[in-house]
């Protein structure tokens, strides 16, 4: 294939640009892929260093296998709340933005936890349920049927039974591809003692219960299977390993989870989903990887406005700042380069402007995080990171008053709160003066018992919450960094208040003594009514190019079409009008393919 | 085993808590000998070592000769976080004004960082075991284990 004779040309390496990927080139057309950063993971044995990586990082946050490339710079969770200068991002607001995302290819699911909850039906009309927020352009049902090949390309482990809460349905007879996880020994107990609890919301009472939580990751394949494409039965997909037939050692690995207790930030077999695999399953004869390819700018015909370009720098060596600058030409554009980066490709291309809102409702899901000792080794460090969440405060009327709010629980103990079991030696060793079978008698008794729970509240779509772009702030390649504005209003501050009172209640009946400490050193902490939450971000970033109705306020359409120009697509959770309480993945791999397909329709 | 390497090891079964068998199962005592040489030299390090007699010194012996001793305890809290997690913390720049005569060519510290001297430290650290469980991302316990009640992790480990 030579230069403009594609029928797509995608952004973007990670999940909803793989997805498009593959589908487009398995109904014949001719992808061309553009990946900012390095195809280091594609291969097993690069996957493999980026493991040996994680082993030797000192601080093994969630970009610790992924080193930062300056040609195609990331943010770091160690940057956040640091001066400016120190990351990538440029913060401008009252808050950090607390979240970070991969770019290489993979994207972020190389580190992304792999839960699949399907938003609420009554998420996609919060403005017309509750007066607040935005409403989808589509509806929950709408969106159905694609929730089902997400879950199928994904391979989600999960039981419908389970699934079946506040309005979420499904079609008669559906099944998950694999059934669901079983559920941590810590999830069983902490059931044990506060399933039916009932909690109070300003008037809406429910009863909580620790619910089985469905994952991106691979389980048992329930043999009653069926795609939403007719196709029977499902076969877990491995670690990805492009090699000869019979060269293919690592083609088995992963087809369950073995409970590495490290889904972020790197499974070490791959049971957990990545973008990867969905790339190395499109057509190959039909699909162009250039990776160390940063998309730049967007070229517009003035006249048109249709994209006859994307002009991309491509570099060898992440080290050395010396690129060439190349164009790249096809029948349509599809920027699936993450919520943040779609932003500012659009913004330094002067593209989508109509709306005036490429950049702005900027969302995350502000976590409040919540950490104790259970009265009983319940075995933390074991499993998955997270098998079960709260699911009953998603939804209901208080949404009218503040945000829903969804529990992850977890079994990486105190990892997460105050980077445990590293932190339990410390001051074993030195603070209490351990040491000797004393110290390791303490470890024994401490750390099996060590819980944490965090409390993801939904951010409604404001637009001094936005991404802008700064001549004065340039990576090694002259490329815009990020400049970020970001605050939690008191929608969802008061929601992390009522998650805290959750939490109170939820330790007193279970008996955790609770350690929570915002003040560790390690949180952002924020303050409502008086009360003090340590919170962090949760890696979801959203609404940066939402869609709507209408090309006066909003930048995409349904279809993620950017209403200004007719070949351009903006895909991703940078779609999103309103982020709820799920992790954003699945419900942008169901966009995925709904884009996906528009596109083939369109290429006929 | 060489003799020592032998001391090394009895001194860091007082340390620890985890007895020879278990230490020289990780793999990694040699490497954590001559980390421990690497950064306070041989001089102290065979100070320390002296302690490293059979039958191992008791509670008391360490207490007062090692964990209370302005030179021995800083290292010695620090070989007990490399056994338990791999990290290896650069001791204190006054650690090194004070003891600087008693360290033949002297590490560089200007740029210490705390490290981890092989991946494996991170693998074999002492923690999971003492918790009774895996290291995070590695030594997989298979599918499913996590949904078992946990054998009680045994206090003190095999005695």
């Amino acid at each position: 294939m030579s230069e403009g004779q594609y029928d797509v040309v995608i952004v973007g390496a990670g999940i909803a640009g793989a997805i498009m990927a593959k589908e487009l080139t398995r109904a014949g057309k001719n992808v061309l892929l553009l990946e900012a950063g390095v195809s280091t993971d594609m291969t097993w044995e690069g996957y493999e260093s980026s493991l040996t990586t994680f082993y030797t990082s000192v601080n093994k946050e969630p970009e610790s296998p992924y080193p930062n490339n300056p040609n195609a710079p990331q943010p770091d969770v160690l940057d956040i709340g640091q001066p400016n200068g120190t990351g990538y991002f440029i913060e401008i607001g009252a808050q950090p933005y607390g979240s970070t995302y991969v770019r290489r290819a993979g994207g972020t699911t190389l580190h992304w936890l792999g839960g699949c909850p399907r938003m609420l039906p009554e998420d996609f009309k919060i403005q017309t349920l509750f007066s607040v927020g935005r409403d989808w352009p589509i509806t929950y049902d709408e969106l159905e049927r694609d929730y089902a090949l997400a879950e199928m390309e994904i391979g989600v482990a999960a039981d419908v039974e389970d699934q079946e809460y506040l309005g979420v349905h499904f079609p008669p007879g559906y099944v998950y591809p694999m059934y669901r996880i079983p559920q941590s020994y810590s999830d069983q107990f902490l059931g044990s003692r506060i399933n039916g609890m009932e909690v109070d919301v300003n008037g809406t009472k429910r009863q909580l219960y620790v619910r089985s939580s469905p994952s991106g990751r691979n389980g048992i394949p329930n043999p009653h299977y069926v795609s939403p494409r007719g196709e029977k039965g499902y076969t877990p997909v491995g670690a990805v390993n492009p090699a000869p037939e019979g060269q293919q050692y690592a083609k088995d690995l992963g087809q369950r989870c073995a409970g590495n207790t490290n889904c972020i930030p790197i499974c070490p077999i791959q049971a957990k989903y990545n973008a990867l695999k969905t790339l190395q399953s499109a057509d190959g004869t039909r699909l162009e990887i250039r990776t160390n390819s940063v998309a730049s700018k967007i070229i517009i015909d003035p006249d048109s406005g249709r994209v006859t370009a994307i002009e991309y720098k491509a570099y060898d060596d992440p080290e050395v700042p010396e690129y060439e600058v190349k164009r790249a030409s096809g029948t349509f554009y599809v920027l699936a380069a993450h919520a943040v980066e779609n932003a500012k490709l659009l913004l330094a291309s002067g593209a989508a402007r109509t709306s005036g809102q490429v950049g702005c409702n900027l969302m995350d899901h502000p976590v409040v995080i919540r950490w104790g000792l259970m009265p009983q080794d319940v075995g933390s460090y074991r499993g998955p990171i997270s098998t079960s969440g709260i699911e009953d405060l998603r939804g209901g009327p208080f949404r009218a008053r503040h945000a829903p709010t969804r529990g992850e629980i977890g079994n990486d103990g105190w990892f997460w709160p105050s980077n445990g079991p590293v932190s339990t030696v410390t001051e074993g060793v030195n603070r209490m003066n351990l040491f000797g079978r004393k110290l390791r008698d303490y470890i024994a008794d401490v750390v099996p018992r060590q819980f944490r729970i965090v409390f993801l509240v939904e951010q409604l779509a404001s637009p001094t919450n936005r991404i802008t772009i700064d001549p004065k702030w340039l990576d090694a390649l002259g490329n815009y960094r990020p400049v970020i504005q970001y605050n939690i209003d008191d929608y969802s501050l008061a929601a992390m208040a009522v998650a805290n009172r959750v939490c109170n209640q939820m330790f007193r009946r279970a008996g955790i003594e609770d350690w929570t400490d915002p003040n560790n050193g390690l949180h952002t902490v924020v303050e409502f009514d008086g009360e003090q939450f340590a919170w962090g971000g949760a890696g979801h970033f959203a609404g940066t190019h939402l869609m709507g109705a209408s090309a006066h306020d909003s930048v995409v359409d349904s279809f993620q079409r950017t209403w200004d120009h007719d070949n351009l697509y903006a895909v991703g959770s940078g779609s999103f009008p309103t982020i709820a309480t799920s992790n954003p993945t699945l419900t942008l791999a169901a966009l995925s393919f709904r884009t996906a397909r528009e596109l083939v329709r369109r290429l006929q | 085993m060489e003799e020592g390497l032998r001391r090394f090891i009895a001194v860091c079964v007082a340390l620890t808590g985890f007895d020879s068998v278990e230490l020289t199962g990780t793999g990694i005592a040699e490497l954590y000998r001559a980390t421990l040489e690497k950064w306070v030299g041989p001089v102290i390090a065979a100070e320390l070592l002296a302690f490293g007699t059979e039958p191992p010194p008791d509670e008391t012996v360490v207490r007062n000769g090692i964990m209370s001793d302005a030179k021995l305890g800083p290292v010695a809290r620090n070989l007990i976080a490399l056994w338990y997690t791999g990290l290896w913390t650069p001791l204190p720049s006054e650690w090194y004004l004070a003891y600087q005569t008693e360290i033949p060519n002297p590490p560089d510290i200007t740029n210490a960082e705390t490290y981890i001297p092989s991946p494996e430290s991170y693998i074999q650290g002492l923690v999971w075991t003492a918790a009774h469980t895996h290291p995070m991302g590695a030594k997989q316990p298979g599918f499913g284990t996590w949904a078992q009640e946990p054998d009680p992790a045994p206090k003190g480990g095999r005695r």
